[in-house]
């Protein structure tokens, strides 16, 4: 009878505080949305759809909420958790709320005729992630961001340049992937390898492919058995945290990191320090920032019917008016410190 | 009653450390330089992590539960006490200002977390009698989006005192595989020579027998989430000080599936009651040699899942096997 009640007693515990939690989130965000309408913004209704929350798009879903703030949107956003179905439930559900706008950064952009045709009539603007099939794209569904096959091209030019200085046009890589199977995985992968190409260079795997998801320690147990025992000029990585397990991993077998170019993408503050320390040969600089605030933007702008890249500092693409980029950067040594 | 040596019985309960000298000498073969010492070393201290993980989970398996938990609680418990060490004049620290805490408080308040965590969730499954599958997932995700509501960044820059446990090295020996050790020691030490042991097994093999013969099977109950917890807050801490850096979404994602192949593999039996902390040890090594061995033969990462899951699943159906002759 008593261990009933003391179960009882937590079960009713452990609902109270999971009602209490809600209830605090509720009354934190309501007022937060109220206020910025009052503020005689256009009291817009908005719905950021995020595929995850990684460090990258943490800062591009910051920047988004602060953009909305400035412009008076009521901004809502929601984590798919890498799942299609539950992003495609979210944008179902913010149609039935009666969002103005909804903005998607897919899970797969192969779903972006799914995105499209859940939201109705509510104009879409896709972020970050690139439509697998860009003809989805009209005056009800835009994209805002960055052309993945440039940043691994900015690995492969410097790469190039780099080898080709010292007399060398025959060099083996270690690669460090990040998801296999997904889309921006292989698109980096892909275009710093062509790029390589490109630039005249012979580049031979000198492993099996590593895939250690965008985490550090997967890449710095992954990569550390390799380091002495196999022959590589250079390590490529699909994103710094794992180019940063590879310099740990480096450090901990006493070899020298600066001794190989080792070269990442986002320029996160780890990955700028590492470059300052010289640990890190260059990343490329995805502006997190940028694509946030212009996705912002151009959904305002789908609302009241402006041109989608008014105010938002960048240009729509030559060819197809629905596209706006966000350009990526190569950061090293030279221009590191323009960036903190 | 006479003490001879049983060459059958030995056999059949080392079987396991057959299977990793068999998998040590075809790796060896297929890669010579998978036999240096440095390997040896780099392979140890890649598994240590995932394998003080399945020092924990295996006192949950053994009393019949299961601890999904795990990778998430050493996240969380990772980003906590990383965000402890981070130093005052870092301005993308969690708290900007802190400063760096000494180590050995911040440990400690890593190992209070980690036990209030499996304090909690050990309590819901001894008193609710929830299946302890269903209550750490549950724990699971709270852990998890604990961790990322807590810091949505890496953390990173931890102090060097911070990361001593994780990095350093004494010698030649990286202190992560003395710690790793030393864990193994505390568990065999809880599992052979204690009444909380003792008590484990009676609780997996048959809970009302256990009961009926005085155990009591709700505290010892909680005292294996504390100890799967406890395990996973020393797990995390490490996870954070070898890496250098502790992430909310990415750290120990997952491990908690390592840690109960590994305990799996090394004879831990699901239906409760039966684990050797020697052949846990050796399932540990077995996936350690399978995970480095294979990239260093340049094996794609697909196919060494593949190979993962056939060791995973043949391993059981061995030992199921041999259970039920033995009984």
């Amino acid at each position: 009878m008593k261990r009933r009640i003391f179960a009882g007693f937590i079960a009713s515990a452990m609902m109270v505080s999971m009602l209490a939690g809600c209830g605090s989130n509720d009354g934190g965000e309501q007022p937060q949305g109220g206020e910025s309408g009052a503020e005689g913004g256009s009291g817009h209704k908005v719905t950021l759809i995020m595929s995850q929350r990684d460090e990258w798009l943490s800062e591009m879903e910051a920047a988004a909420q602060a953009a909305a703030k400035d412009i008076g949107i009521d901004l809502t956003t929601q984590d798919a958790n890498s799942d299609t179905s539950k992003m495609i439930q979210y944008i179902e559900s913010s149609v039935t709320a009666g969002e103005d706008a909804i903005i998607v950064n897919m899970v797969d952009p192969e779903t972006a005729a799914q995105c499209v045709e859940a939201a109705g009539e509510v104009p879409v603007v896709f972020v970050n992630r690139f439509p697998g099939d860009p003809s989805v794209l009209n005056e009800k569904a835009v994209y805002v961001g960055s052309d993945e096959m440039t940043s691994g091209a900015f690995q492969g030019e410097y790469l190039a340049k780099y080898f080709k200085d010292q007399g060398k046009t025959e060099i083996s890589y270690l690669m460090l992937n990040g998801i296999l199977g997904q889309t921006s995985t292989t698109n980096r992968t892909a275009s710093v390898l062509k790029a390589l190409e490109d630039n005249g260079i012979k580049a031979t795997e000198a492993a099996a492919p590593l895939a250690a998801n965008y985490d550090r320690s997967e890449a710095l147990d992954m990569i550390s058995p390799l380091l002495t025992t196999t022959e590589y000029d250079c390590i490529i990585s699909n994103n710094d945290a794992m180019a940063l397990g590879a310099v740990e991993a480096m450090m901990q077998q006493g070899l020298d990191p600066k001794s190989v170019p080792i070269v990442g993408i986002d320029a996160t503050a780890d990955g700028r320090q590492a470059i300052k320390d010289g640990t890190l040969a260059m990343t490329v600089f995805q502006n997190a920032e940028g694509q946030g605030r212009a996705s912002l933007q151009a959904a305002a702008n789908l609302i009241d019917g402006k041109p989608i890249a008014d105010g938002t500092g960048y240009e729509v693409d030559d060819e197809n008016e629905f596209i706006i980029w966000v350009p990526f950067e190569p950061v090293t040594i030279d221009n590191v410190a323009d960036y903190d | 009653m006479q003490k001879t040596f049983d060459k059958k019985k030995f056999l059949s309960q080392n079987s396991i450390w057959l299977v990793l000298i068999v998998l040590v000498i075809i790796m060896g073969v297929a890669q010579p330089s998978f036999f240096t010492v440095n390997n040896l070393l780099t392979l140890l201290s890649g598994e240590a992590v995932k394998g003080i993980l399945a020092f924990g989970v295996m006192f949950a398996i053994l009393s019949k539960g299961i601890d999904l938990t795990i990778g998430a609680s050493a996240g969380l418990v990772a980003c906590i006490t990383a965000s402890l060490v981070q130093p005052a004049d870092y301005a993308n620290a969690v708290f900007p200002g802190l400063g760096t805490l000494p180590a050995p408080l911040v440990i400690l308040i890593g190992l209070a977390i980690g036990a209030g965590i499996g304090a909690i969730y050990g309590a819901i499954i001894a008193y609710t009698k929830i299946p302890p599958f269903i209550a750490t997932l549950g724990a699971q995700l709270i852990c998890r989006a604990g961790a990322k509501m807590y810091t949505s960044r890496p953390v990173s820059n931890l102090s060097s005192e911070f990361r001593f446990l994780g990095s350093a090295k004494i010698g030649p020996i990286p202190v992560i595989i003395l710690v790793f050790f030393v864990m193994f020691a505390i568990s065999a030490f809880l599992l052979t020579q204690t009444r909380f042991g003792k008590n484990v097994y009676a609780i997996g093999g048959n809970d009302q027998a256990a009961r009926v013969a005085g155990i009591n099977v709700e505290k010892n109950l909680i005292m294996v989430y504390v100890w799967c917890s406890v395990c996973a807050a020393v797990a995390g801490m490490l996870l954070a000080g070898r890496a250098g850096s502790a992430d909310p979404a990415n750290s120990g994602l997952n491990y908690e599936l390592d840690a109960i192949a590994a305990a799996t593999v090394g004879g831990t039996s699901h239906t409760g009651g039966i684990c050797r902390v020697s052949g846990v040890l050796a399932g540990i090594l077995i996936l350690g040699v399978i995970n480095n061995g294979l990239v260093m033969l340049k094996v794609d990462d697909n196919m060494t899942n593949i190979v993962k899951g056939l060791i995973i699943v043949g391993s059981v159906i061995l030992d199921m096997r041999k259970n039920a002759k033995r009984a």
